[in-house]
């Protein structure tokens, strides 16, 4: 049973993990908080299925598209929406929110209300111990835990490692040479990438709905302020204690369980608003 | 002088606008009009002294939740219950306060932000006898005015919500005005802007804070009383966070920096223009993503910073400038 | 008894000494220069003095009264008025209205009587309009006070802030390098304005690093050095010192010897 739990713990976690970290990446690195991040989590699941579901193409190639797809659009959002209201932090707000409007009415309107079902790519399931996973879930977990290293690796890059001078600050990174816009269309892009990739690993196990970014958005918030914002290894850690508490809380207290997650959240954020491993950052300027 | 003929003006017309229209449903949207434009005053009180609420939904829940249970399990009437709602609600907020308001500007929204989700879950899974659960309650009583020698008059026709929600925002920006130009708004204004130079001028930032934050509350949490017995059912899911983050893109529709016209005009808007794009059919929450969108961009003042300053046309050239700004992306 | 009176004062930063067993007194009616390098730890002191920085060891008098633990804007009300290196000051608001709010310690009458626009309370209001000109006349920037702060050069919003701390009417004004860019035409004004001020009746402690002022406008000068005091003394005493001169690396000797009383 605890087997059973733990596994579907780390489920939670993968997906938790792989958007909160591009919401956190993105946050931290341009100080922009997008709330129409989980729309990137959706487009990418409704880009897969339209690419491996519907046009039953191999579904790497499915991921990759859709990946690169949200990146883009993730790229233009910035470039045209999120760079000219940059500081003004009220109005990013809310032009982040139109932007989740009218990706959510978007998809409504291609795809229509009802949900989407994918046949899953890997059938079957594996069986440990006692506990079950299906292998689809599995490669979820495996390719979360790739993309994170994947993403850790590209860090120690010199573009990486421009990103955490941006962080950290951004005129001092600007003097450095570093150009400052480049590295927060790429922060961004990267993000809405990770998101696009955690919806087309999703799509396959659950349906495909244009409201599946709001499931995922609040422990994807949850985790980013409780880790701190551009805290990476941050994300890592509470995304999956968040996921595992969720499962093991349901199963102990129902759905009492959210309550003490997010009463653990408040009292955490008491002590370290800036999150247990994040740094005191100002995000927000003069309006 | 011309502002006061103005508000008196503008107040006699919303005074007689029932002999206007009498379409209930239209009633209806002025009525959420007037509930929104209170919360929106509240949430911009609280941005003018430097705090971000993320969870103006918050107290309008907890005003909401504690009139309806005044009223449905103690036998209050409304106009009890609809004070001692707000009461409850800012010493609630009080006692959070104390708490939040000192730590400052980013420690405040992000623990405004969780108090959404924890609301929300509290009064969906704690004490369901009181609460309701996520069922809510329901049954709340409609409001009954006992008027000494003609009997009573219960709240049954849309046009009575209106008088009381009319009397309610009234009451709340002559609140508010009072507030904002006295020497209290003086030292709002101050400390939004400056902190640092407020506390050298001995002006204890914290205590006007807390003042803004209790002060905004307690008007929340009358529109809450308001719209727990006008809708008679409350659920849980009503106060989420999302309805905190759609009260704050009211405020930016208006105006930030009109407190109290741009609250009462941005609501206006958020409400009525979903009406007019409902010709779109489908296609309408993505032109009201767009209306979003374009305020934000090109219009930082709001509507009424664009209509103020278009007056001048300095609008204009702002105008330009963004659009220039925009499309000519170098470096 | 001195009008302030520092015992013993350090003020730590992680393991960084800015201020180390500090000790001095500033005499009503005087002005005292306080001046030191980079990093001495000048504005750290102010910081400390005026509340924003709780010292670690020591303790602070204001007449008598040990303000030590105060919020800055309990100092404030003790009619301590200070200002700022960096622009504080409310860069949306006019010149008249950014002085107006430092008034806000000088409201008698009630909120209410204010509200409902009794007679006293419209006589304050206009005798406090008036005196906000008058604090701009003397500083001299009365014709700028329509303009918008954050249009104004760099020396008139220092001197703006000076306005602003004038109208919390204060005892002891502590002046943070308020010549800052400006030319020495602008810097021979401010020493008469300063002059003037303290003729008024106020206690000033001035930081600043244009020696020449200095030595013309203070009575004495403290100088600070790693948050350690290595001088004190008349004008002429802190030029001829040897350890305050190392302590500037010499880099300054040209000033000092240019400079007369």
């Amino acid at each position: 049973m605890f087997l059973q739990l733990l596994i579907n713990g780390m489920v939670l976690a993968s997906v938790y993990v792989l958007v909160a970290s591009g919401f956190s990446l993105v946050l931290g690195v341009t100080r922009i908080l997008n709330f129409a991040h989980p729309e990137f989590y959706m487009l990418g699941a409704f880009t897969f299925y339209a690419i491996s579901g519907l046009l039953k193409l191999n579904w790497i190639l499915g991921l990759v598209i859709s990946s690169l797809a949200m990146g883009v659009f993730g790229g233009m959002c910035y470039w045209f929406i999120f760079r000219p209201l940059y500081g003004a932090f009220l109005r990013t707000l809310a032009a982040s929110i139109g932007i989740g409007l009218i990706t959510i009415q978007g998809t409504i309107v291609v795809f229509g209300e009802k949900d989407r079902i994918m046949t899953p790519f890997f059938p079957g399931s594996i069986h440990i111990a006692a506990a079950t996973i299906s292998v689809e879930k599995l490669m979820l977990c495996v390719f979360a835990l790739f993309s994170m290293l994947g993403l850790g690796l590209f860090l120690k890059t010199k573009v990486g490692r421009a990103m955490y001078a941006v962080a950290e600050d951004q005129d001092a990174a600007a003097l450095q040479g570093i150009n400052v816009r480049r590295i927060f269309l790429i922060a961004v892009a990267l993000g809405c990438a990770m998101a696009a990739v955690a919806g087309s690993m999703v799509a396959p196990m659950f349906s495909v709905n244009s409201h599946m970014g709001g499931a995922v958005f609040i422990m994807a918030i949850l985790t980013t302020i409780l880790s701190g914002h551009g805290s990476m290894k941050g994300a890592v850690m509470i995304g999956s204690i968040i996921g595992l508490a969720e499962s093991f809380g349901y199963y102990f207290l129902g759905s009492a369980n959210l309550i003490l997650i997010f009463f653990i959240a408040l009292v955490i954020i008491y002590f370290k608003p800036f999150g247990l491993f994040g740094r005191a950052h100002q995000i927000i300027t003069e309006r | 002088m011309r502002k006061k003929i103005g508000f008196l003006a503008g107040g006699l017309f919303l005074v007689g606008i029932p002999m206007l229209i009498k379409n209930p449903y239209h009633l209806h949207l002025l009525i959420v009009i007037g509930i929104y434009g209170i919360l929106t005053m509240g949430f911009l009180m609280q941005l003018r002294v430097g705090l971000i609420s993320m969870g103006v939904a918050v107290f309008w829940g907890i005003g909401a939740y504690t009139s309806a249970l005044l009223t449905t399990r103690l036998g209050f009437s409304f106009w009890l219950a609809c004070p001692l709602a707000g009461v409850v609600t800012a010493l609630i907020a009080f006692s959070i306060g104390i708490i939040i308001v000192r730590s400052g500007g980013i420690s405040f929204l992000i623990m405004t932000l969780a108090l959404n989700f924890i609301l929300v879950q509290v009064l969906g899974t704690t004490y369901v006898g009181l609460f309701g659960g996520w069922g809510g309650i329901t049954g709340i009583p409609r409001p009954v005015l006992l008027i000494p020698f003609f009997g009573s008059l219960e709240f049954l026709s849309k046009t009575s919500y209106y008088y009381l929600i009319l009397l309610l925002l009234f009451l709340t920006v002559i609140v508010f005005y009072t507030i904002y130009h006295s020497r209290i708004g003086r030292a709002f204004d101050t400390i939004g802007e400056t902190p640092t130079l407020s506390a050298s001028i001995g002006i204890d930032v914290f205590r006007y804070r807390l003042m803004a934050f209790v002060v905004a509350t307690f008007f929340s949490g009358l529109a809450g009383s308001f719209y727990a017995h006008y809708q008679c059912f409350l659920v849980p899911e009503a106060f989420d966070f999302w309805k905190s983050i759609y009260l704050q893109i009211y405020s930016i529709l208006g105006g930030v920096s009109y407190p109290i016209l741009g609250s009462i005009v941005g609501s206006a808007i958020a409400v009525i223009a979903p009406e007019f794009l409902r010709i779109a059919g489908m296609m309408e929450p993505i032109f009201y993503g767009i209306l979003i969108l374009v305020v934000a961009i090109f219009l930082p003042g709001g509507i009424v910073g664009f209509l103020h300053f278009s007056r001048q046309g300095r609008m204009y050239s702002q105008l330009g400038k963004r659009m220039k700004a925009l499309f000519i992306s170098f470096k | 008894m001195a009008l302030l009176e520092v015992r013993n004062l350090s003020k730590n930063f992680g393991g960084l000494a800015a201020i180390s067993y500090l000790s001095f007194d500033v005499f009503e009616g005087e002005i005292l220069g306080l001046i030191g390098p980079n990093g001495a730890g000048k504005t750290t002191l102010f910081n400390v003095i005026t509340g924003f920085f709780t010292p670690n060891q020591g303790k602070i008098f204001f007449e008598g009264k040990d303000i030590s633990h105060f919020k800055p804007h309990q100092v404030a009300q003790r009619r301590v008025g200070r200002t700022f290196q960096l622009s504080t000051l409310c860069m949306r608001s006019t010149v008249f209205e950014n002085v107006f709010a430092g008034f806000h310690l000088n409201y008698k009458t009630n909120f209410l009587k204010a509200f409902l626009r009794f007679p006293s309370a419209c006589k304050e209001e206009e005798a406090l309009r008036e005196r906000a000109m008058e604090i701009l006349d003397f500083m001299g920037i009365a014709y700028l006070r329509d303009e918008l702060a954050r249009n104004l050069p760099h020396g008139h919003q220092r001197t703006l802030g000076v306005c602003i701390a004038l109208a919390t009417h204060p005892k002891l004004l502590l002046l943070d390098e308020p010549m800052t860019g400006m030319n020495p035409e602008e810097t021979e004004i401010m020493v008469g304005l300063v002059k003037k001020i303290r003729d008024s009746g106020v206690t000033i402690v001035i930081v600043e690093h244009d020696m020449r002022a200095v030595m013309k406008l203070c009575d004495r000068i403290m100088v600070l050095s790693f948050g350690q005091k290595i001088a004190e003394g008349i004008p002429r005493e802190i030029r001829e010192n040897q350890e305050v001169i190392e302590a500037y690396l010499g880099k300054e000797e040209m000033v000092f010897r240019v400079s007369r009383s």
